[in-house]
């Protein structure tokens, strides 16, 4: 009952007029980043990041949270319209929203595709919203060696599973946390790294490395990708009363898929690391799976779209639980909000709640706010939204390079960080043709130094002996599931293996 | 892909073992009273990151040359990718020795001629249009100082 109490505060903060402008500019130029190539959530959050030092935090939480679900929806408007994923999570889509769309029904497959959206953010909200407080209270009884067992778990799941080869996952990992290590070390006060540069006593900040990461490389890759042959047909649409009804009736006849998708997709989510794209993919296959009629998907159908859509915006939901309450981000757009936190002054956990009471629930407020405001911008918003496709490419790309340098540099005013966006921008391009998994990078950039904090200070704890983490009843746990993850390629190379070797004897 | 694959693989290598040459340097054991080094927790990360470089440059050197799998989609592809990043490298030059607007001036005009082949008019009008926008975006509205060049510095130029 006291969760009603502060869902109650909660609303009270997302219904002020300056909460609500921002939530609607934050959902408007979200979609303008879903719907732009070359330009993710994860960079547009970060390049809007420097920003919100302006207004209190918790209305910029709002707003950094409504320019993700805004991410969220617009992958949605190219993927169906245009078959090109304007975000990674919007992939699943393409193999039956497009079909339908040149069949003529582009209008109800975006209609189903904003309504699913809508019912995960929904079903994902009310999950939060029952997590949140035992999580964070159960997260009261950590330590240090919790903490990093914690943490450990999280970079474990990127090698588990993640998509990218673990290796290239541990390389990424690795540099990441490396990254954040040059400058003052925390414990010691000495300068690690820094090679005699004073611009590097302040060490790595996490905004220009990002922008330069997800937006000047990806960039790169999208002015490439224009002298590639494949260019599929446009298709132009709107939404109209009889979609949105239409629309409302497929969610209603796929009911159970919706919701399985939208359950299974917050817990997706909640694993760290892993966010919105594997859940959209699981959310198809598991639609497919379970289907009486499968040979329908792949040509158009509805249900192809509602199942990934739902299980897509659950899990963004979901991945900004274990940031709010345990401060580990669930996806590399949920660090950046996390980075947005720490430079607010805001440390997430138990305390989080217990302090900053207004802050924690007018964020949980907004989900299911900006959920419902966004699904009826969308609605309404399409054809505009497709229009924005095409502003010519030679006016946008300039136009979001200026961006991402500004946006860098107004962080900390310092030189060094223009310097730092340029060469991550390189560094971005080449590890993303190479795949080499950005998001580990992005999380390690983020949780760093507190990792290593963690460690040292557990590692004091138990008189420098590893045992310290197994012998804790919590921290053991934790270990233990996160050494497994890190074992897991390894173990089904092995069984792979015996199975090659079974097969040839 | 495979060139690109082994060259990058030896840039983390080489990465690594200036970070594990700066641990030696820093110590990366177990100081009494203290604890843990500075450097402990870089060293054993660069060791790992060594490890999994040199693992990724083997599978690279083991791998056979396939036809159409290149580091870049075609010549024009790669082109474009190289004019964009040295674009964005004259930005930041200008940007940094002689201020935003200088960059924007110079950087906006040069991106939508040369690279999006737009008209005359469209490049001034463009070119015009970001720079208000900037300026009355974050300078006017925002109140967020941009930086300029030396020459406003020192009173004798506007911008």
């Amino acid at each position: 009952m006291e969760t009603i109490g502060y869902l109650m505060v909660g609303f009270g903060v997302a219904f002020q007029p300056l909460s609500l402008l921002m939530m609607v500019l934050g959902l408007l130029l979200g979609l303008a980043v879903g719907v732009l190539p070359g330009l993710g959530g994860t960079a547009g959050v970060a390049l809007l990041l420097p920003l919100t030092m302006l207004v209190p935090p918790e209305v910029a939480i709002i707003f950094l949270a409504a320019i993700y679900w805004g991410a969220l929806y617009g992958g949605v408007i190219t993927s169906i319209l245009f078959a090109i994923p304007g975000e990674p999570w919007s992939v699943a889509l393409i193999f039956d929203g497009y079909p339908m769309a040149k069949q003529g029904k582009a209008g109800l497959a975006l209609s189903a595709a904003f309504l699913a959206s809508f019912v995960g953010i929904f079903v994902a909200a009310i999950f939060f919203v029952a997590a949140a407080m035992p999580l964070a209270l159960f997260a009261l009884k950590f330590g240090p060696p919790e903490m990093f067992a914690i943490m450990l778990l999280a970079f474990s799941t990127f090698v588990g599973l993640g998509t990218g080869h673990p290796a290239k996952t541990l390389i990424s990992t690795a540099f990441g946390i490396l990254l954040t290590a040059v400058g003052l070390d925390l414990v010691t006060g000495q300068p690690r790294f820094t090679f005699g540069s004073i611009a590097w006593l302040s060490g790595y900040h996490f905004v220009p490395v990002t922008i330069g990461l997800f937006g000047i490389g990806e960039i790169m890759i999208d002015g490439e990708d224009r002298f590639n042959s494949e260019i599929k047909e446009v298709i132009h649409a709107k939404v109209g009363v009889q979609d949105m009804k239409d629309g409302l009736a497929a969610i209603w006849a796929f009911f159970p898929q919706t919701l399985m998708a939208s359950v299974l997709g917050f817990f997706v989510g909640v694993l760290p690391g892993t966010g919105a794209t594997p859940a959209s993919f699981l959310g198809y296959g598991l639609a497919k799976q379970y289907s009486k009629n499968p040979e329908r998907y792949g040509h158009g159908a509805i249900e192809g779209i509602i199942a990934p859509q739902a299980a897509a915006n659950a899990a963004g939901t979901g991945s900004l639980l274990p940031m709010v309450s345990l401060g580990i981000p669930g996806s590399p757009t949920a660090a950046v909000l996390l980075a947005g936190l720490y430079m607010w002054g805001l440390w997430p956990g138990p305390r989080l709640f217990m302090e900053e009471p207004v802050f924690v629930w007018g964020l949980i407020a907004s989900l299911f706010l900006s959920g419902a405001v966004c699904l009826v911008i969308c609605m309404l918003g399409v054809p505009w939204l497709a229009a924005i496709m095409r502003v010519p490419w030679g006016l946008l790309t300039p136009t979001i390079v200026i961006a991402c340098f500004i946006g860098s540099f107004v962080m900390r005013n310092i030189m060094f960080d223009v310097w730092c966006t340029l060469v991550f921008g390189v560094v971005g391009y080449i590890m993303k043709k190479l795949k080499y998994p950005l998001a580990p990078l992005a999380v390690a950039l983020v949780l760093g130094d507190m990792t290593e904090r963690f460690l040292r200070q557990s590692l004091i704890m138990g008189d420098g002996q590893f045992s310290v983490f197994f012998t804790r009843p919590i921290s053991v746990w934790f270990m233990v599931i996160a050494i497994l993850l890190f074992l897991f390629p390894a173990i089904q190379t092995i069984k792979a293996k015996v199975k090659a070797g079974k097969a040839a004897a | 892909m495979r060139k690109g694959e082994i060259i990058t693989a030896g840039l983390f290598m080489v990465l690594s073992g200036i970070v594990i040459a700066e641990c030696f340097r820093l110590g990366f054991g177990w100081e009494p009273q203290a604890g843990p080094q500075a450097g402990m927790v870089p060293f054993y990360l660069a060791l790992l990151m060594f490890g999994c470089s040199a693992y990724v440059m083997y599978l690279g050197l083991k791998s056979e040359k396939k036809e159409g799998d290149n580091f870049f989609i075609n010549k024009d592809g790669m082109m474009e990718a190289i004019k964009i990043a040295f674009t964005a490298l004259i930005f930041s030059i200008i940007l940094v020795y002689a201020g935003v607007y200088f960059a924007m001036l110079i950087y906006a005009p040069l991106f939508v001629k040369w690279l999006g082949k737009h008209k005359w008019s469209t490049v001034i009008l463009f070119t015009a249009g970001i720079v208000l926008v900037i300026y009355f975006g974050m300078e006017v509205g925002l109140k967020i100082p941009l930086p300029r060049s030396p020459l406003y510095m020192q009173g004798k130029f506007f911008i």
